[in-house]
């Protein structure tokens, strides 16, 4: 339900960034034209939009890499309880992200932080706000996760 | 504590949370946290973790990583991989081990679109090993094939190993996708060369196929794979001429790749979504781990470890060979163990200074370090590309049997390997002459 609207957003900025890039690419090229801030709103823009709100989908499908060489070798038990604190310590690493990401949007919100792109200063803190709006819903869905751990670890069943 | 004692417990520390199976970004970020916390203060840590991790994703040279995973799996969904195995399948069906064959040099193809090794197997697997095991091939060299040729993928333009490997060294993207031409033209002959010679030796491991394609069918088949030629002029024209930069290239390949798809009737809604769903988590995969290992290059920086192992190498004045052979050893142990971007990240702060104070080519030994990153993807306990193409054959071909399969392949990478470190020119040629 939840990552329906974030899939979609993220989709988007994939594909207006294609076409946006392709056509400052060819007018550069064949109309000897370039089409200033091109390379900041890529940057800033779609970049930040794509990889913070596909943290938080890549969150929530449980898709981020791990190592399993260890895991593969405990007894189940143990195994759960590796399962546990590693969400549990994911989940913490999200949290601190998502603070610190706070911290710094706050402050460049207050000097009104903008990027130089030639013709116009193009107002980028914005950006960092939705960049920590993403790393907060990937740790709703890092509890989640926790949540759902302890609970599989509680009636002895499943893997995480 | 000295700050390098800090570092180094920092790494050990690193260890046990992937250990743990913490996730690779989040293990290398917490790490990062407490040690920056340590060595600097709670402010310098927070500050860190927030500025340095927007920065490094508001890069533009990292904005060419999502359009490239787009253009491959655009090209994967809309069907455009298996028209090119089904021309290679036509056309190279009569040489000893045909289809194997066709796998490898389909494989190359695709590797054109796609910069992702672990996609490429995983795609190649469903195309092509069902074919070579109705026709009777040895599992093993069915599934081997299809798990080696993958690492095709991350060498042939486009690669997103190497894009990251150039943000991280500060070298040029387009110089080191157009370096990774030669090695993989030679994996290639080499995996072409393996595969004839045990089947030509036992011809039992790969019978020959019943299906006679005539002239015109083979025409037929080759013109309707014209797709891909055009992608790959496309990349390969735009970086070479320098005329677009690799962002552009990835973008255009992709315009080219939708464009090609709807034309021919291969791209519908679905295949779009489907195609675009993959490259959001793919890229957020890749980038939570950059995202950490920026950070744990950061804390490693500030604990001095890297200057330390540049000013041991000056003082025992090891030269470039003993170096490389070291670093090799080092990497095919921990490609074992490790997933290929997060081997590659977690190393590079540490070795980069040495590279200097040896006078290494930063692109020369981007390609060294890709093509052994891949071959970890071989190796087990943790080859990723084993256990994709074993869960993509869903049971078909056992795990210990597309190991035995892939372990000949390992052969002919020592073979192209030594070739690298013997001529660094034949890697370093093409980019040296282009614009």
């Amino acid at each position: 339900m939840l990552n329906q609207p974030f899939t979609w957003l993220a989709g988007a900025g994939i594909l207006l960034m294609m076409v946006h890039v392709v056509a400052a690419g060819l007018s550069r090229t064949l109309l000897q034209w370039s089409a200033l801030g091109t390379i900041e709103i890529v940057s800033y823009g779609y970049m930040v939009v794509i990889v913070f709100v596909g943290i938080f989908l890549a969150t929530l499908r449980r898709a981020h890499v791990r190592v399993d060489v260890v895991h593969m070798l405990l007894p189940k038990r143990a195994a759960r309880i590796c399962d546990s604190v590693s969400a549990t310590l994911s989940a913490g690493f999200l949290g601190l992200f998502a603070y610190a990401l706070a911290l710094v949007a706050y402050e460049k919100t207050l000097t009104n932080e903008t990027v130089d792109a030639i013709v116009v200063h193009l107002p980028i803190w914005p950006m960092r706000w939705v960049a920590c709006v993403g790393v907060v819903l990937s740790l709703c869905a890092a509890l989640w996760t926790v949540f759902d751990t302890a609970k599989l670890s509680s009636v002895g069943q499943g893997e995480v | 504590m000295s700050s390098v004692a800090i570092g180094l417990i920092g790494m050990v520390g690193l260890v046990g949370l992937l250990a743990l199976r913490v996730h690779i970004g989040a293990a290398l970020g917490l790490t990062a946290v407490v040690g920056i916390f340590v060595l600097r203060g709670p402010t310098a840590a927070l500050s860190l973790l927030g500025e340095s991790s927007f920065d490094f994703v508001a890069h533009w040279s990292l904005s060419a990583v999502p359009m490239f995973i787009l253009m491959g799996s655009l090209a994967y969904h809309s069907g455009i991989t298996a028209v090119l195995f089904q021309a290679a399948r036509a056309w190279l069906s009569f040489l000893p081990g045909g289809l194997a064959l066709a796998t490898t040099c389909a494989s190359a193809g695709f590797a054109a679109a796609s910069g992702s090794s672990v996609a490429m197997a995983g795609a190649m697997s469903r195309l092509a090993v069902p074919e070579m095991l109705k026709a009777g091939y040895n599992k093993g060299l069915a599934a081997g094939v299809v798990a080696a040729s993958g690492t095709l993928g991350a060498l042939i333009p486009p690669s997103i190993p190497f894009i990251l490997y150039a943000v991280f060294m500060e070298a040029s993207v387009s110089k080191l996708l157009i370096a990774g031409i030669v090695p993989g033209l030679l994996t290639l002959g080499a995996y072409s060369a393996l595969i004839m010679l045990r089947v030509w030796r036992n011809p039992a491991l790969a019978p020959r196929v019943e299906t006679e394609f005539s002239f015109a069918e083979k025409r037929r088949l080759l013109s309707s794979a014209w797709p891909m030629p055009l992608i790959v002029l496309g990349i390969v024209g735009g970086l070479y001429s320098g005329v677009f930069t690799a962002t552009e290239v990835g973008a255009l390949g992709a315009v080219i790749t939708l464009v090609v798809a709807t034309a021919s009737g291969r791209m519908s809604l679905l295949t779009l979504r489907r195609a675009i769903q993959e490259t959001v988590i793919s890229t957020a995969t890749i980038f939570f781990i950059a995202i950490g290992a920026v950070l744990f290059s950061q804390f490693l920086t500030l604990s001095r470890i890297p200057m330390e192992i540049g000013m041991v190498i000056n003082v025992f004045g090891t030269n470039q060979l003993a170096f490389v052979l070291l670093v090799s050893v080092f990497y095919l142990i921990l490609g074992m163990f490790l997933d290929p971007i997060g081997l590659m990240l977690v190393t590079l702060p540490v070795l980069a200074p040495a590279l200097h104070a040896l006078d290494i080519d930063v692109i020369w030994f981007g390609v060294l370090v890709v093509k052994f990153v891949e071959i970890g993807l071989l190796t087990p306990p943790i080859g990723l590309n084993l256990y994709v193409v074993t869960a993509a054959l869903d049971g078909k071909v056992s795990f210990a049997q597309v190991v035995r399969g892939t372990s000949w392949f390992l052969a002919s990478e020592a073979v192209v390997v030594a070739i690298i470190i013997a001529f660094p020119a034949l890697i370093l040629w093409l980019p040296g002459i282009m614009n």
